[in-house]
């Protein structure tokens, strides 16, 4: 039986992971590829990194730890934030990341998910959408790290990037994220019975139960960072209660 | 030494990189000249089997390949290159494959289309226990299967289908999974058939994984 996956998210700046990731007896805690390896280790089904470097010089340093965290990991990543145009996507694959996502380059111009399906195949092109609650009961897409609003409906834009050949969907609610109230359950059962492709459920993790409600309700994996990265839970205490609950989980100890 | 055939499809990176980690030289190989020194040929792949198919041909490698395998040398095909190993594919049209192995290619057919993430494999026909761990869970990722095949080694279900995660057929294996993607247990695995296929101990070094 296809388990469900546990995907801690790893914020990047300037090469250096941020956000406050805490684990004890770790030399340098903001190294991509240490945390990189400790997640692996703990049970992470695949791990996923975005780079939030606002400058260009930050994003000049994507080539050495995509490649380091590459060389550390036995396991599937992703690399997203700021990917533009398909050679930066290819570049990133060829430097050993699995998959790359795409956000506010794909809704400016979603010919670039056909581009990155078309090459690198649709298993390694996600497609990140934040989405904030509107007034009239559905959901718009915001773009630039959650700052701009697009116009555009939610589920129309996922539709589009499948028949564009994404092969994943990471779906963030904008309400939820960073509040640890969980995951916007009613969002996530929409876009997961209009879409034919796996939903990664991200924004909102506080507990185990939160993952739970989230697989209840239609999600084929969690993304989660605080409640990993304070070490609050560790990956495989996770799993351990979701199977408890009834998950499928795949069991590294 | 193990040979990664490149055929420019597919990211060769991590296949030399699992290899790397438990301790068993591959390289790169850019020309089918250069199989006649290897140990191991592996044929790894992404993207769609027509394409793949055309480049195998162009490159020299289906026949190479062939050859290889009348010869009783031994071969590993991952995820599209196991298919490409089987007889044909559906995908996008009819597509005749290299015949190493017996079975045809068909879309999932399930509600997801692409099965994606960590999945068991069950060992469906005993002897393979000795090389194959039994209920191990692999990652996957792919949207195209084979669900019957004389060459079935271990079976993994996915929603209500049923299909072959691993085809052996003597010196030639196919895994639809990727083991060098599926974490220590995925490297165990590498390493036990690469000794597998390579009875004459040393051929290929020694690999131990913690």
């Amino acid at each position: 039986m296809l388990t469900r996956r546990i995907i801690p998210c790893l914020d990047v700046k300037d090469g250096r992971v941020v956000k406050g990731v805490r684990f004890a007896n770790l030399a340098d805690s903001g190294d991509p590829a240490e945390l990189a390896r400790r997640y692996m280790d703990e049970g992470a089904d695949e791990l996923v990194f975005l780079d939030i470097s606002a400058s260009h010089e930050g994003r000049g340093t994507m080539r050495t730890w995509v490649r380091s965290v590459a060389d550390e990991l036995s396991i599937p990543f992703t690399v997203g934030g700021g990917i533009s145009s398909l050679s930066q996507a290819r570049g990133i694959i060829a430097l050993g990341a699995d998959k790359i996502s795409v956000n506010t380059a794909a809704v400016r111009n979603p010919r670039l998910i056909a581009e990155c399906a078309g090459l690198l195949g649709n298993q390694a092109v996600v497609l990140a959408v934040d989405a904030k609650r509107n007034d009239s009961g559905g959901y718009e897409v915001f773009t630039e790290g959650g700052r701009t609003p697009s116009g555009r409906d939610a589920i129309e834009w996922i539709r589009e990037g499948v028949r564009l050949g994404c092969g994943e969907i990471l779906l963030t609610s904008m309400d939820r994220d960073g509040t640890k109230s969980g995951y916007d359950l009613e969002c996530l059962s929409l876009v997961s019975r209009s879409v034919d492709i796996p939903i990664i459920a991200s924004g909102g993790a506080g507990s185990v139960r939160d993952l739970f409600a989230a697989f209840e309700a239609g999600a084929d994996a969690v993304l989660a960072a605080s409640i990993f990265h304070t070490g609050t839970h560790t990956v495989g205490d996770v799993k351990e209660a979701l199977a408890a609950l009834g998950i499928p989980v795949r069991k590294t100890r | 030494m193990i040979g990664v055939i490149e055929y420019g499809t597919g990211n060769t990176g991590n296949v030399l990189r699992a290899f790397t980690r438990i301790g068993i030289g591959a390289k790169i190989l850019a020309s089918p000249e250069d199989r006649h020194t290897m140990s191991l040929l592996l044929l790894p792949g992404v993207g769609a089997f027509g394409p793949a198919m055309d480049r195998l041909r162009e490159t020299g490698w289906a026949d190479a390949i062939r050859n290889w395998n009348d010869l009783g040398r031994p071969i590993i095909g991952i995820c599209l290159g196991m298919q490409l190993l089987c007889e044909s594919s559906e995908e996008n049209g009819y597509h005749k494959g290299l015949g190493l192995l017996h079975g045809r290619v068909e879309a999932l057919q399930t509600h997801k289309r692409l099965h994606m993430g960590w999945n068991g494999i069950r060992v469906a026909v005993p002897g393979h226990e000795s090389y194959i761990p039994d209920g191990a869970f692999m990652y996957f990722v792919h949207g195209y299967c084979v669900t019957s095949s004389l060459d079935t080694a271990t079976i993994t279900r996915f929603e209500d289908k049923t299909f072959a995660s691993t085809l052996r057929r003597g010196n030639c294996i196919g895994f639809q999974f990727h083991p060098e993607r599926s974490g220590p247990v995925g490297l165990r695995l590498l390493a036990s058939v690469t000794a597998e296929l390579s009875p004459s101990k040393g051929v290929c070094g020694e690999s131990v994984v913690a």
